[in-house]
């Protein structure tokens, strides 16, 4: 065998080499510079094995539980609980709209009505067009879902903290 | 340790304590991958809490696809990367090796003083790792300290384990020249 190159060795090291291992060995047997070579890689790896000199972090399980213990847990009730609380955020001041919508354009015929304008209340109670209703139903859907969006970040915000 | 499956379900299920057993199990692997990724020691302690903290609310998430150790792994090297990026955006020491060739990398050590003579061969070594490309780091501790296949570590580090294998195998080489060139064999023997 040539001589061995940095790679085989840590091929062999890292106990990936295989076949070729038994081939590595006899020439390490024969070879004093790449025996040498070797156990330098090998304590090289006894060092990289050893994490002694890399310091602990003092009271890490404390700190983090203590850190959890100001937080809800994280439980798929509670993910269900803000789905239920951004889909309310959007849905009730949308229901609100409308009905404020229908209640005025209501009024608005009953007093054509009372003063004796009849196209116009009629005109009035029957109220906008089904399209701008939709693209005014669509424009408050997309507000209050963004309204709904950012209460979710709200909230896993002041979790965080 | 109590069966993982168990004990996520304890967690999820509100068992707080059960969340402090998890910690115990892996605080020390999050501690070498933070240590080794995030110099200032001032930082680790907060950056540390953050990986559990990140556990913690994706703990619903955790599908046992992989081992713990490899999702957890994967969590506290991304919260480091993301804590350096807003950290020191313009420092270039932790760019991807690719980028400035490892051969190249300038090395922050000082020459061997009468401290570093002093220093046991730990310190030394520790010290020359802090010098290497923060992937080197990553994989050099995920490798030796936490036991992990290359594979293991690609899915922890977003990487190929092709690359992982060199970079470990370059890693090891500069550091192997590195100690050779500037401690004597009485240095590391201490």
């Amino acid at each position: 065998m040539k001589h061995p190159s940095a790679d085989d060795i840590q091929e062999y090291l890292d106990g990936i080499s295989g076949a070729e291992a038994r081939v590595l060995e006899s020439h390490l047997a024969e070879c004093a510079d790449c025996r040498a070579r070797f156990e330098e890689y090998r304590d090289l790896y006894a060092g990289l094995g050893d994490g002694r000199a890399i310091p602990e972090i003092r009271d890490l399980p404390y700190r983090v539980m203590s850190r959890i213990e100001a937080w809800r847990s994280p439980t798929k009730e509670s993910a269900l609980e803000d789905w239920v609380l951004a889909i309310c955020g959007v849905l009730l001041p949308t229901i609100a709209l409308v009905v404020f919508v229908g209640i005025g354009s209501l009024a608005v015929g009953l007093v054509g009505l009372a003063g004796g304008v009849r196209d116009l209340a009629v005109r009035s109670m029957a109220g906008p067009r089904p399209t701008v209703i939709a693209a005014a139903a669509v424009v408050v859907l997309l507000v209050y879902l963004a309204n709904g969006i950012a209460l979710r970040r709200a909230r896993s915000g002041s979790r965080r903290s | 340790m109590e069966n993982e499956r168990s004990l996520v379900r304890r967690v999820l299920g509100g068992d707080r304590a059960a969340f402090g057993v998890i910690i115990e199990e892996y605080g020390r692997m999050v501690t070498h991958i933070v240590s080794r990724m995030v110099r200032s020691e001032s930082d680790r302690e907060d950056v540390a809490q953050d990986v559990f903290l990140k556990v913690y609310e994706n703990l619903h998430g955790f599908e046992f696809r992989s081992r713990m150790s490899t999702w957890i792994a994967r969590i506290a090297y991304t919260t480091c990367l993301n804590f350096m990026e807003k950290k020191r955006p313009s420092l270039l020491d932790d760019d991807l090796p690719e980028m400035g060739g490892v051969d190249s990398f300038p090395s922050s050590t000082p020459a061997p003083d009468a401290a570093a003579h002093r220093a046991g061969v730990a310190e030394i070594l520790e010290r020359e790792i802090g010098a290497l490309p923060v992937d080197y780091r990553t994989a050099l501790t995920l490798f030796h300290l936490e036991g992990m296949t290359y594979d293991e570590i690609g899915e922890a580090m977003g990487l190929p384990g092709g690359t992982v294998k060199s970079y470990l195998f370059r890693a090891r080489k500069q550091l192997r020249g590195r100690l050779a060139s500037t401690y004597s064999r009485e240095d590391l023997e201490n």
